[in-house]
């Protein structure tokens, strides 16, 4: 039904423009993005979605990206805009494809609505991760940005802006519904639906000066298939032997469970030196995805062309270890190892440092080099592929390089 | 179609020229002669052109025209407005742009169809050379030299 609705718009959409080629404005951007990497057993990657990571002696070209968008003012008041994206996926099809086709509608300059497929205003790099040239990093920070795969929504928001003599005040409430994938090891892929997505974000804008806050509520709107078959697994166990079961059954039905999400960040660049920062908190009613505190903050400058940032970000969830049921047996041993790969599938306790560098080749064309040393405490981790999984020998230290051009057109 | 080739060549060797002379000129914001707003601050005028905020004092919706892409008097504008080179503005604007905030300024390829356009719509507003302002617009913002 959602599909169908995009491609609806989209085709509306399409259609008026041929009639009003003369008012159709096309942009679009791309990013050739290569990253090496010397772990031999965590694949290096910077969003959870991505199928394809870096390993030693294995390059990985997943951040690379190229997209079109169209922009058509049919009225003063009322503009279409729809945006397509290409990039690696475990899965091609339309509705990953768009990433917005929305109408704009601005009532007055303090009210503005769209109503379709927007981007998703979680963090506050969320909508434009993807476009390279418009951030100075060489990817977003992987222990603030990873854990998220959703970037747009399908429903509506409402913004209000009031300009003050030296800033603007913008309050924007969103609702709707989205969906992404999360590609996991042992070819696990899972299309998260988030239903029922409430959120509020405000944000204070002056020449230097960038602070932000949101949060957002949603619910679960599906259950993946494996998880299922652990709840089926677990039903008949009786509670003697695993007194934790019941909790575990619980934490499982994810379906229906809600999520919140809280973050504030502030960004401060007055053309010569840069501040950035977000810190986030991620709660839910299941231990999968509980209590989860990420954070990053960047300092830099610009120096003619080039562009410098050093950055510390870190990730840390309080996730409960299962103690698993109190007699072994094989049977009993591999769906206690089932249960905790899902329950700890977001146990996270990691930290990297990034030295980011940017040089401006053109007005639109930059190249960018990003160098991150990472700590991982836990290991396997959401954040990254594995090698030898059932090994205890896990890289707890490696560093990755990335390479990119970027350019927007 | 050696003649086009030739024809070409000169008419943008023209555009080039003109365009060169009138950027060394100040430049100066211009809104149609009955816009009621007598003038614009800096602070404003950057609101409108990074679409922050797409209107005048008064509360009227402004149509905000723009140059095109490299034109030379777009960069000498954006970056003496905003004290910023022309790649982070572009940046800037890639993440409006791209994230479907706002869109672009209606981008016009002359100073003479900037004019035009200003003087003939009452919400429009541009920027020209002192030296181009006619008596069908009215200036709101002058930049100091």
């Amino acid at each position: 039904m959602r599909s169908t609705f995009v491609m609806f718009l989209s085709l509306l959409w399409c259609l008026s423009l041929a009639l009003q080629a003369d008012e159709l404005k096309v942009d679009g951007f791309a990013t050739l993005d290569i990253n090496i990497s010397n772990s031999q057993t965590a694949g290096i990657r910077h969003v959870i979605s991505q199928p394809d990571v870096s390993y030693l002696g294995e390059p990985s070209f997943a951040n690379s990206s190229i997209g079109l968008q169209l922009d058509w003012q049919s009225s003063s008041q009322l503009q279409w805009v729809a945006q397509a994206v290409l990039k690696e996926r475990k899965e091609y099809k339309l509705d990953y494809l768009i990433q917005m086709a929305f109408a704009r509608y601005t009532l007055t300059p303090n009210w503005q609505f769209r109503a379709g497929r927007t981007g998703l205003d979680l963090y506050m790099m969320t909508e434009y991760r993807d476009i390279g040239f418009a951030f100075n990093y060489g990817h977003p920070p992987t222990e603030f940005y990873a854990v998220v795969p959703h970037q747009n929504l399908d429903g509506f928001d409402v913004t209000y802006t009031y300009p003050f003599a030296q800033s603007v005040l913008s309050y924007k409430v969103f609702a709707g519904r989205s969906n992404a994938p999360i590609v996991s090891d042992n070819d696990f892929i899972w299309d998260v639906e988030l239903e029922s997505i409430y959120g509020m974000s405000l944000s204070l804008q002056s020449q230097n000066w960038l602070i932000r806050s949101n949060y957002t509520t949603t619910k679960a709107g599906n259950t993946n298939e494996q998880q299922g078959q652990l709840l089926r697994a677990l039903q008949p166990i009786p509670d003697d032997l695993w007194p934790t079961r019941q909790a575990l059954i619980e934490s499982l039905q994810i379906k229906g469970k809600r999520f919140n999400y809280f973050t504030v960040g502030a960004m401060y660049d007055d053309s010569q030196w840069i501040l950035q920062g977000e810190l986030a908190y991620i709660d839910s009613h299941s231990e999968v995805l509980n209590h989860l505190k990420a954070g990053y903050v960047s300092a830099g400058m610009h120096q003619e062309d080039d562009t410098w940032l050093l950055t510390f970000s870190a990730a840390k969830s309080n996730n409960r270890v299962d103690p698993g049921p109190l007699l072994s047996t094989p049977e009993l041993d591999v769906l206690y190892h089932g249960v905790i790969r899902h329950t700890n599938f977001y146990l996270i306790d990691q930290h990297t440092w990034s030295l980011s560098w940017r040089r401006d080749l053109t007005s639109t064309l930059a190249v960018k080099v990003q160098l991150d040393h990472t700590q991982a405490n836990h290991l396997p981790s959401a954040f990254y592929l594995h090698k030898n999984l059932s090994s205890s020998k896990h890289d707890k230290y490696f560093q990755s390089l990335g390479l990119s051009l970027n350019w927007v057109f | 179609m050696r003649l086009q080739v030739f024809c070409c060549i000169i008419l943008k060797l023209l555009l080039f020229t003109t365009c060169s002379a009138n950027a060394t000129d100040p430049l100066v914001v211009i809104v149609h002669r009955d816009n009621p707003n007598p003038q614009l601050s800096q602070h404003q005028i950057v609101d409108l052109y990074m679409g922050k905020y797409t209107a005048f004092p008064d509360g009227t919706l402004a149509k905000v025209l723009d140059y095109e892409q490299g034109h030379p008097l777009r960069t000498l504008f954006l970056t003496t407005l905003t004290g910023r080179p022309i790649s982070q503005i572009n940046a800037y604007w890639s993440q409006v742009k791209f994230s479907g905030k706002a869109s672009f300024p209606q981008a016009y390829q002359s100073i003479d169809a900037i004019l035009e356009e200003v003087a003939s719509t009452p919400d429009a507003i541009g920027y020209v050379p002192a030296t181009a302002v006619t008596e069908d617009v009215k200036v709101v913002y002058r930049f100091v030299q």
